[in-house]
């Protein structure tokens, strides 16, 4: 019997969205992340994929890991980096978001990471330039990196995220992790929950593949995984809780918050944390729980992953599957 | 035991109201309606057509919960029981919005011959939102805006909706401040020829549409406080005949008077 053999070439030279991404595209990235992960733990990581290449970090908000995982993924993969972060020049003169793009991409750089405040920003810098694009976090639309290598974290634990329950917790309304993980973990088949007060919940977030909650303990029961979120305050005009004490003691994840979750349930966070509000100290600092500075090291990983593939240079750049039967 | 006799039985949740008798033993009640016979040593009562009824819900007691005086919460305890109310509800006020501030009430209640419950205040002077939640966790009957209309409309919908999420009811008094303000008397003829500064019934009207409508926004339960005027009252029928979960209260002055009596 005779079986069709199945090609399929990674087709994206840009990373806008989750939306975007299929299985198996998700599964090309986390083969070559695997592999990344345990090189890079060696003393010289340094690899020659990206060699001749230019990349530009482009910052309008301010981001210490994000920004310094892009970068350490490009050099590692021998890429040269240039920063521009919200207090560069011209960013900080007030120069229109179309003359920085255009004057950026007349220097023909090959990858742009953007982080802007403004939904939709790296979607325009990849329609207006020739570079690969990469959303480094559009306000509170997508960040796909980070959905990408939270679970890429996860199934480095579990194998597999399909059937297991995740419930993303918090400010889910100012968030783009919440919004790229939703998507991400819907496409992966998992079963994703929503916890929080109405005022940090979208409306209408039950029709995005989820279940709402309200009560953080029904919320909590029998999950594999809870990803706590920032309380992104700078984002917050006007008060949508009442205070921090009463966030944490309604909504702030601790040991004693996940005793109706699975017995080897893992904590997320995708930081920087305000230890004491959405998370306790302890459960952030305790190992066989929480898996925070696992994604930090899963970061560079994923997103070297994400730039061989983009630009075309990926070992597993194209995926087979099956043989011709010769007889 | 104790036996009453001859007593008018009202209970609105069944919606009896007869003569009758009811005999109640160690708090509560063991038989009730038509005629009992006396048993040996039993206490009888002899009502005489009096009405008997379950102690009244005070939703809106405007107290002080600081003060040891008669504006303070034993005096009004023990005026609540002689007037047949067993539940009191504080009022929300401008230092009731965290749970602590709770503390002078719950001490009240230790000693009280009636139940007493806090509210809480939905929104600070500040224009802060109060601990909602917390304040529910210790024992807050409902929330409200403290007899003062949020003038945020933003800041109304997300305290609202914050509420909305422990399904807790909200009081908020249905009038517009700016209308409002400074009056002192219903605007119609008589005020006029008063010269009295006067707020009109829109003023209500216009409070409870958006009541109305953060309602809906929100899903939040709204208890509007004190309902006075007919273009009020057909605001709140509109409301209610959307489903929207909105009770009122009316001051029981607005029963007996209307402005007719402020010439006499």
């Amino acid at each position: 019997m005779s079986r069709t053999g199945f090609a399929y070439d990674f087709p994206h030279s840009s990373l806008l969205s989750v939306g975007d991404l299929n299985p198996l595209d998700v599964s090309m990235i986390f083969e070559r992340a695997a592999i990344h992960f345990e090189a890079n733990r060696n003393k010289d990581a340094r690899e020659r994929t990206l060699d001749g290449l230019a990349m530009v970090n482009l910052f309008f908000e301010n981001s210490t890991r994000t920004l310094a995982s892009f970068e350490m993924a490009a050099k590692r993969l021998g890429a040269d980096v240039i920063n521009f972060s919200a207090g560069s020049a011209s960013i900080s003169k007030g120069e229109s978001l179309a003359d920085t793009a255009l004057n950026l991409n007349a220097m023909n750089p090959d990858i742009m990471v953007v982080r802007h405040n403004a939904a939709g920003a790296a979607s325009y810098f990849a329609r207006v330039t020739g570079a690969a694009v990469i959303n480094g976090g559009d306000g509170a639309h997508e960040h796909p990196t980070q959905a990408l290598l939270d679970a890429f974290t996860l199934t480095r634990h579990w194998g597999d995220i399909g059937g297991k329950r995740i419930c993303i917790i918090g400010d889910i309304l100012h968030s783009r992790v919440a919004r790229s993980n939703i998507s991400l973990l819907n496409l992966l088949n998992a079963e994703v929950r929503l916890c929080g007060p109405a005022t940090l919940l979208p409306a209408d977030a039950d029709r995005w593949g989820v279940t709402v909650y309200h009560d953080l303990d029904e919320a909590v029961e029998g999950c594999d995984a809870v990803m706590a979120l920032r309380m992104q305050k700078e984002r917050m005009s006007g008060g949508l809780i009442p205070s921090d004490r009463e966030f944490a003691a309604l909504y702030g994840l601790t040991h004693a918050r996940l005793e109706r979750a699975s017995p080897d349930c893992l904590v997320t966070h995708p930081g920087p944390m305000n230890r004491g509000v959405e998370i306790d100290g302890a459960l952030a600092d305790d190992p066989d729980r929480a898996v925070i500075m696992e994604q930090a090291e899963a970061g560079v990983a994923i997103r070297m992953a994400i730039l061989e593939l983009l630009t075309g240079r990926a070992a597993n750049q194209r995926y087979q599957d099956g043989v011709e039967d010769g007889a | 035991m104790t036996l009453i006799r001859n007593a008018r039985l009202i209970d609105p949740a069944s919606g009896r109201d007869a003569l009758g008798d009811l005999r109640f033993q160690d708090g509560l009640i063991e038989a009730v309606g038509g005629t009992l016979t006396a048993q040996d040593d039993e206490a009888v009562i002899d009502l005489e057509g009096a009405v008997l009824a379950p102690a009244l819900i005070d939703l809106r007691c405007q107290t002080n919960p600081r003060s040891s005086g008669r504006a303070g919460l034993a005096a009004t305890a023990q005026a609540a029981a002689a007037g047949g109310v067993g539940t009191i509800v504080v009022a929300p006020d401008p230092d009731l919005s965290t749970p602590e501030s709770f503390a002078p009430i719950d001490n009240a209640a230790l000693t009280s011959p009636v139940r007493i419950l806090p509210a809480g205040l939905l929104v600070d002077e500040a224009g802060e939102m109060g601990e909602i939640g917390l304040m529910l966790r210790a024992g807050a009957a409902l929330l409200g805006d403290g007899g003062r209309p949020i003038p945020d409309t933003r800041l109304a919908r997300r305290a609202l909706s914050y509420a909305a999420t422990f399904e807790a009811w909200s009081s908020l008094r249905a009038e517009d401040p700016d209308l409002a303000r400074g009056t002192c008397a219903h605007e119609g003829d008589l005020a006029m020829r008063l010269g009295l500064s006067a707020r009109p019934g829109g003023a209500e009207r216009m409070a409870i549409d958006r009541a109305a409508a953060l309602a809906e926004l929100t899903g939040a339960r709204l208890l509007l406080d004190r309902i006075t005027t007919a273009e009020g009252l057909t605001a709140l029928q509109t409301a209610r005949a959307k489903g929207l979960e909105i009770a009122a209260t009316a001051p029981i002055t607005h029963f007996i008077f209307n402005e007719v009596d402020t010439a006499s």
